[in-house]
């Protein structure tokens, strides 16, 4: 088992190593001087020296590499640096707004497993049936309509027109934070958000529950005269949901994906309505953290599921 | 592993790569009897074209993409006015004779602007998904028929490239290059290859034990010739059914950056454009032409894309267990 | 339809009468098996043999209704074990003898055994599906006795681990011990040793004897391998194209085969001590299931038919031949291609004898 982590950590590292260069480069291709972005006209106009200044203030004007190494060191302090655009350290920009997102999109998942996973393994028992097509088009629908899309409607239904959940936000102003009127808030997007996942989750929790039900075991527990439920959960059920550990595990990425967007249409206060407003006002070290941490924590999570799988399969350990 | 999965599109790669296989074997099976004298043996390619005659769902969908293609290419000649037409004198104004899904804050024919909208949604999607295609197929050859350090090194690339946040740089690189069609095609390739590449990859390892590409060898065919003439072959059945669901992922993709606003800029007529719009209560609430055309019409290509992956992916796989 | 013979005063442990199973596919319908009747007595070895797709596997998943059904149609019987029909039960009485009256032994104990359970559990569980009384530890000890009586080595340990963790023949003697662990009055063998080596083959038949020994069960062994059959069975059923074509006791089936499938079957044994100039096999293939028409199945293949038209027309029905019985029209022929095929492979192959 030993073996098996340190293997794993071993593949983790370079593309940790990758992540963080790549992004790096990229985020420092982008156009518009961030010196220049945060002059006011009049003091444009001025002194031609203070764009100088300003970049070495930035620290813009070491060569590339340094810049890296340098960040890479203050990295490991700690310290993320200073967003250009409002002069504060980027760890207090991002921290109010971890939270929120993780609060989305842990329950987005959530809400995903728990609806997706019985109605896959349903699906799977029914194979054929009307439940099963039913399903099998509903998945379909919710992986093809775009999120941003799916949000849009949620709230002209059931915030305008039925009016019961608000459209956006995460808390309402004027009243005393309350597990209720968040719960209030975060319906919605976490009920969208969670669609986009289900459509896999279902897909792949039914297609593995398949291909396990035609398994030999399958047939000896029976002839053992294990009854039909214990057979399906004992015997069936627990094989297929290893696989389904690093399914989890690749839909991370997705799952960021979609909760950027939601955080955009819902206005929610997250990392992902951050990163929008890094991009348009060239806030390098705030997109950078945002990147990274999510990047990492991809890997992360495909670690933890390797571990997982490593554990409830013992083939695996060898 | 269903490591391989691309993120949020579906595709099972090892399901596919299997599917793939097991047609290839069935054809081969097929050749064994005595009957190959009295019938000449079908190609895996008739054998799922037939087979995907038979799926309904597929052909509709089929025939609906192809539809939105021809109305894409004569876009001139089926909107009933210059999508980037503005007149002010009518701006926002609901569905009538002259404008059968009104006008929108700028006054412009929102049917015009669907009708061309394709145009971006179409052309991105395929130019997308075939240069991704293209890129995982010789990256994933080179990987899986050489093997070795090429083979780690492109495959950790691949493990990098699906560890981002797709998304986010995607709008990174947007904001950088300008929002043109064709830069947001290359960014969104860039980021699609690797799916493709895994997939080609797992079916080149499985045909290159084959004996078939063992007898080319043995009779002394360049690396090359065998790539091109065997495995490439055998690939190419998984292959069209990724390309489709890729294409459907470009669209979505398109859709996303151009409503966040940092994707094909106005004045040119996208879908995912004129949702923007949406972003306003008003909009939202009282105007319902201006955003409920283009969510459709993006819902219906992508699902109707989906369909025929899906029918596509049925036809290779004779197993039928789906 | 006539039946198998049988020794009037014991009763038969399980009575198979014209059982069909069919297949329905998308594209056509297969007849796997068409009509066979048999029975077994308690403590007997009944061997049933034939290639891939006589339906001999088929047959007997079918008695214990493990086939999935909506491809699989049973139709015929009724099949009689200790006075019941199996077929027309409900579930629940079938999940009662399944495991406990009536057990199976599979080909592949790889794959017959659930991957992320240990072998122990999955001992511990057939006891305690059918006897909810039985405590965790109880059925644990009961597990580890039972492995130590097949032969695994150092089964307290063994208990707790995992299928792939057992060599192949330990494997299979684990799927024995599940198998006899409720004291089953019936033990189903399908293709015990086919995919084990040689020398383990002759250790797990062996085993198979002792277990029989000790539990007085009676075994149903289904194989392609004659070989297999000559160690372990009493009686023989020769199973093609799904029916039965010859019932015999052993020793006459070696020596006096009264059908031609039997003789090409034995005919195309390499021998090792006799020589062979050439290998005898019978010539065709087995044929389509899903388009079997009227007359004998095996009359393409057979070097006795000579292409008759009876062969052609009409099926046979199992008659008695010699102290068996055989489905062929020309029984009284077979002497003769008897001998023709004794002098091709060397080997003393008589009919009419005893």
């Amino acid at each position: 088992m030993l073996a098996f982590l340190i293997r794993r950590i071993m593949i983790a590292i370079p593309v940790l190593l990758g992540i963080l260069a790549l992004t790096f480069i990229l985020v420092h291709m982008l156009p518009g001087d961030p010196a220049t972005v945060l002059l006011t006209p009049e003091e444009l106009q001025g002194d031609p020296d203070i764009i100088e200044r300003r970049r070495a203030e930035l620290g813009l004007d070491r060569p590339l590499p340094v810049q890296y190494v340098a960040w890479l060191g203050e990295l490991m302090d700690g310290n993320l640096g200073q967003s250009f655009h409002r002069k504060v350290p980027v760890t207090e920009m991002i921290g109010p707004r971890v939270m929120p997102t993780l609060i989305l999109s842990g329950t987005g998942m959530v809400i995903a497993l728990l609806v997706g996973v019985p109605v896959g393994v349903a699906a799977a028992l029914r194979q054929n049936t009307k439940f099963d097509y039913t399903s099998g088009v509903g998945s379909m629908l919710a992986v093809s309509i775009p999120t941003f899309f799916q949000g849009l409607i949620a709230i002209y239904i059931f915030s305008i027109w039925l009016g019961w959940l608000p459209s956006g936000g995460m808390r309402t102003l004027g009243i005393s934070a309350s597990g209720a009127d968040l719960m209030k808030h975060l319906i919605l997007p976490a009920g969208v958000l969670s669609a986009v996942l289900m459509g896999p989750y279902v897909r792949y929790t039914r297609q593995s529950l398949l291909d396990v039900l035609r398994l030999d075991h399958v047939t000896t527990a029976k002839a053992k005269g294990v009854p039909y439920w214990g057979v399906v959960t004992k015997h069936a059920l627990r094989n297929s949901l290893i696989p389904l550990t690093t399914v989890l595990a690749v839909q991370i990425p997705a799952l960021l994906a979609g909760t950027v967007i939601i955080e955009f249409v819902f206005s929610w206060p997250g990392m992902g309505r951050l990163v929008i407003e890094g991009i348009n006002s060239r806030d390098y070290p705030v997109i950078l953290a945002v990147v990274m941490i999510t990047a990492v924590l991809v890997l992360a999570f495909n670690f933890l599921a390797d571990v997982t799988a490593a554990i409830l399969d013992p083939r695996i350990r060898l | 592993m269903i490591r391989d999965t691309g993120p949020g599109t579906g595709i099972d790669v090892d399901a596919v790569v299997e599917a793939s296989i097991a047609a290839g074997e069935a054809t081969i099976a097929d050749l064994d009897t005595d009957e190959i004298v009295a019938r000449p043996p079908r190609s895996p390619f008739r054998i799922a074209v037939h087979r995907f005659m038979k799926h309904r769902l597929a052909l509709v969908s089929a025939l609906v993409v192809a539809l939105l293609g021809l109305m894409a290419v004569f876009a001139p000649i089926v909107a009933p006015a210059d999508p980037n037409a503005v007149d002010l004198s009518s701006l926002r104004t609901a569905p009538s004779a002259g404008h059968l899904l009104g006008t929108d804050s700028a006054g412009r024919d929102v049917l015009s602007r669907i009708i061309y909208g394709a145009r971006v949604s179409l052309t991105v999607g395929i130019a997308a998904a075939i240069s991704a295609a293209g890129l995982g197929t010789v990256l994933g050859l080179i990987a899986g028929f050489t093997r070795g350090w090429v083979d780690t090194i492109i495959m950790r690339i691949v493990d990098i490239f699906l560890s981002f946040p797709s998304l986010i740089v995607i709008l990174l690189l947007v904001a950088i290059l300008g929002p043109s069609v064709s830069t947001i095609v290359v960014v969104i390739a860039l980021f699609e290859w690797p799916t493709s590449c895994r997939i080609v990859r797992q079916m080149t390892l499985a045909l290159r034990e084959h004996d078939f590409v063992l007898a080319a060898r043995a009779s002394g065919s360049s690396n090359l010739r065998i790539m091109r003439r065997h495995i490439l072959s055998g690939v190419m059945s998984p292959l069209t059914v990724v390309t489709t669901l890729l294409s459907a992922q470009a669209i979505l993709l398109e859709a996303a950056l151009s409503f966040l606003g940092l994707g094909v800029r106005q004045p040119q007529a996208s879908w995912g454009g004129m949702l923007n719009e949406a972003q306003s209560i008003t909009v939202l609430e009282g105007l319902p032409w201006l955003w409920l055309p283009p969510g459709i019409a993006i819902a219906a290509t992508v699902l109707a894309i989906n369909f025929i992956g899906d029918g596509l992916r049925d036809a290779f796989d004779p197993r039928q267990t789906r | 339809m006539a039946a198998a013979p049988q020794d009037a005063t014991t009763a038969p442990l399980l009575s198979v009468s014209d059982l069909h199973v069919t297949f329905h596919g998308d594209e056509a319908s297969v007849r796997a098996v068409r009509g066979v009747t048999w029975d077994i007595r308690p403590g007997e070895v009944l061997g049933i043999v034939g290639e891939s797709g006589s339906g001999k596997s088929v047959s007997v998943s079918s008695i214990l209704g493990l086939l999935p059904s909506p491809p699989a149609v049973v139709s015929g019987g009724p099949v009689t074990f200790q006075g019941r029909d199996l077929l027309g039960m409900s579930e629940r009485e079938l999940r009662a003898i399944r495991g406990k009256e009536i057990a199976m032994i599979f080909q592949d104990p790889m794959t017959a055994f659930n991957p992320v359970q240990t072998i122990g559990r999955q001992i511990a569980e057939a006891i305690r599906v059918h006897d909810g009384s039985v405590s965790r530890a109880a059925a644990r000890d009961r597990s580890i006795r039972l492995l130590d009586m097949v032969g695994v080595p150092s089964p307290r340990a063994r208990f707790s681990q995992f299928p792939h963790e057992y060599s192949g023949g330990m494997r299979q003697r684990a799927m024995i011990a599940m198998a006899i662990a409720n004291g089953p009055k019936l033990l189903i063998a399908d293709e015990p040793t086919t995919a084990l080596d040689v020398t383990i083959q002759a250790q797990i038949l062996e085993l198979l004897e002792v277990v029989r020994e000790e539990t007085h069960a009676a075994t149903i062994l289904i194989t392609h391998d004659l070989g297999v059959i000559a160690e372990v069975a009493d009686r023989v059923l020769v199973m093609y194209a799904g029916k039965v074509v010859e019932s015999t006791t052993i020793l006459p089936l070696f020596q006096s085969p009264r059908h031609p499938y039997t003789l090409g079957l034995l005919g195309s044994l390499p021998r090792l001590d006799a020589r062979m100039d050439t290998l005898f096999s019978i010539p065709g293939q087995p044929p389509d299931m899903a388009r079997v028409t009227r007359g004998c199945a095996f009359a393409p293949r057979c070097s006795l038919s000579r292409g008759r038209a009876e062969c052609r027309e009409r099926e046979p029905e199992l008659r008695p031949a010699g102290v068996g019985w055989s489905a062929c029209h020309f029984i009284d022929e077979m002497e003769q291609a008897a001998r023709k095929v004794s002098g091709e492979v060397g080997m003393d192959i008589r009919v009419g004898g005893e």
